[in-house]
């Protein structure tokens, strides 16, 4: 394959010169004068060095290349910009294949996160790579299939960099729940104060007292003495319900406060001593966390890294008024803690107060307002009426 | 073996031609390029010598046995 290039010839008499390299048997194919002293030859590239050995005074020089060699030179010039074009264009296509987010859109957290976790399986995850449409149609049938009863329809759409599933939940309506025939009865001694009754006879009233196992709202309807109907009572029952309680409470009271003010520092230890390292303004009281960092296997000695917290010790010396006070406070609050929602202290009442050594002992009567209704299965209590 | 001679002409191109038009003379063959500047061109084949005179003559190509020679051309002598 013949390789051209072109050359421009710059001298005193152009004329002469290319009449010497047809002498020389140079085919020159297209000549292009500038002047009466340059001129660019197209020559095959072998006749170059015969060039170059005719030239003399001439002064020779490659200015351009033709058909292969062009391109290579092209390629050589521009091999950096090349280089870094090719490698940023590979980087995109590899980045534009990697998954950054999987965004789930649904408003049950325990679904998206079931969804997330079940397309990490198959490999749908932050900084994965893509999937294909079919792999991503296969990846779908398979997750509706294993949850048919929990997903009704399910899109996961590639959006840029990023994988929306939009999902839909399948909402199957629950059988009714079986109720069994039961009563509400009462689990307390207590006063009725109030009824709230959604199914069953409520057959007490309000301001009636019942002992633990009183029937207040019924499963049996009755007519005439004679039960027309069982039913699954239902309701809530409040009441008046009592107890005693004792409380302790010390006359002299410490206590420890963690301000939040912290300080990591080192320590040496030795024997039982311990000496603080580089510790310019030391808490009073404080809190140590403290990791050995060198330690000796021969000699009770070791170098440690400390976090401390300081603390604030209070310490009060109560009256026996002050720590009644705060004893009925600290039962108060006990018993509000173990209460439910609507129900409440009604009144607390001191019975006895006792003091021994440091500390009081109060005997309480507390009044509480309750829930007292206890479901209770028909048959139950006619195997109880039976047992007595 | 005229016609094979013809053919062989007509492919190789080695008999003496000159292709000549307003502004280019296309010689074929030549045996020597005598001289040339922008005023005349002299070739020779065999014993004759070819002189192409005009204006802004410049010769475009340059080959072994072909030579192009374009510009204002107002004579082309052959003895």
């Amino acid at each position: 394959m013949k390789h051209y290039i072109e050359v421009r010839i710059e001298g005193k008499n152009i004329y002469r010169f290319l009449k010497r390299l047809n002498q020389a048997k140079i085919n020159l194919y297209h000549i292009r004068y500038h002047g009466i002293n340059q001129a660019y030859i197209k020559i095959l590239k072998e006749d170059y060095e015969k060039i170059q050995d005719l030239k003399t005074i001439y002064d020779i020089k490659i200015t351009n290349w033709y058909g292969i060699e062009k391109g290579k030179k092209i390629i050589f010039k521009y091999r950096f910009f090349l280089l870094f074009f090719l490698f940023g264009l590979a980087l995109f296509i590899f980045l534009s294949h990697i998954v950054f987010d999987v965004e789930v859109v649904h408003n049950d957290k325990k679904l998206r996160l079931l969804l997330q976790e079940e397309l990490k399986k198959y490999g749908i995850s932050k900084y994965h790579f893509k999937k294909n449409y079919d792999e991503i149609n296969k990846i779908k049938k398979e997750i509706l299939y294993r949850y048919r009863n929990n997903i009704e329809w399910l899109e996961i759409k590639e959006v840029g960099v990023k994988y929306v599933v939009r999902v839909e939940e399948r909402i199957i309506s629950k059988e009714k729940e079986k109720r069994p025939i039961q009563n509400i009865v009462s689990k307390h001694n207590a006063i009725i104060l109030s009824i709230d009754a959604e199914e069953g006879e409520i057959i007490k009233n309000i301001n009636d007292y019942v002992k633990p196992g009183d029937v207040i709202i019924s499963g049996e309807i009755l007519l005439n003495d004679k039960i027309q109907k069982r039913v699954s009572a239902k309701g809530k029952v409040y009441g008046e319900v009592w107890y005693k309680t004792t409380v302790e409470y010390p006359l002299f009271y410490q206590e420890q406060k963690i301000t939040g003010k912290t300080k990591k520092g080192w320590s040496l230890s030795l024997l039982n001593k311990r000496i603080e390292l580089f510790s310019f303004s030391p808490f009073r009281h404080k809190k140590i966390f403290s990791k050995p960092i060198l330690k000796s296997n021969l000699l009770p000695i070791s170098l440690n890294y400390e976090r401390q917290k300081e603390l604030l010790i209070i310490e009060e010396a109560l009256t026996k008024e002050e720590a009644l006070e705060k004893a009925i406070s600290y039962a108060r609050d006990k018993i509000q803690k173990s209460l439910l929602e609507k129900e409440k202290i009604i009144d607390i009442k001191k019975l006895k107060v006792d003091q021994n050594n440091s500390k009081i002992i109060v005997e309480l009567f507390v009044t509480v307002y309750q829930q007292i209704g206890m479901e209770k299965k028909i048959e139950e209590i006619k195997k109880d009426v039976r047992d007595h | 073996m005229d016609l094979i001679q013809k053919g062989k002409n007509y492919l190789l191109e080695d008999n003496f031609q000159i292709r000549a038009s307003d502004n280019y003379v296309n010689i074929v063959s030549y045996d020597k390029m005598i001289h040339f500047d922008n005023k005349e061109v002299k070739i020779q084949y065999r014993n004759k010598v070819i002189t192409v005179i005009g204006d802004k003559l410049v010769v475009s190509k340059l080959v072994s046995d072909e030579v192009l020679v374009c510009g204002m051309i107002q004579k082309i002598e052959f003895r």
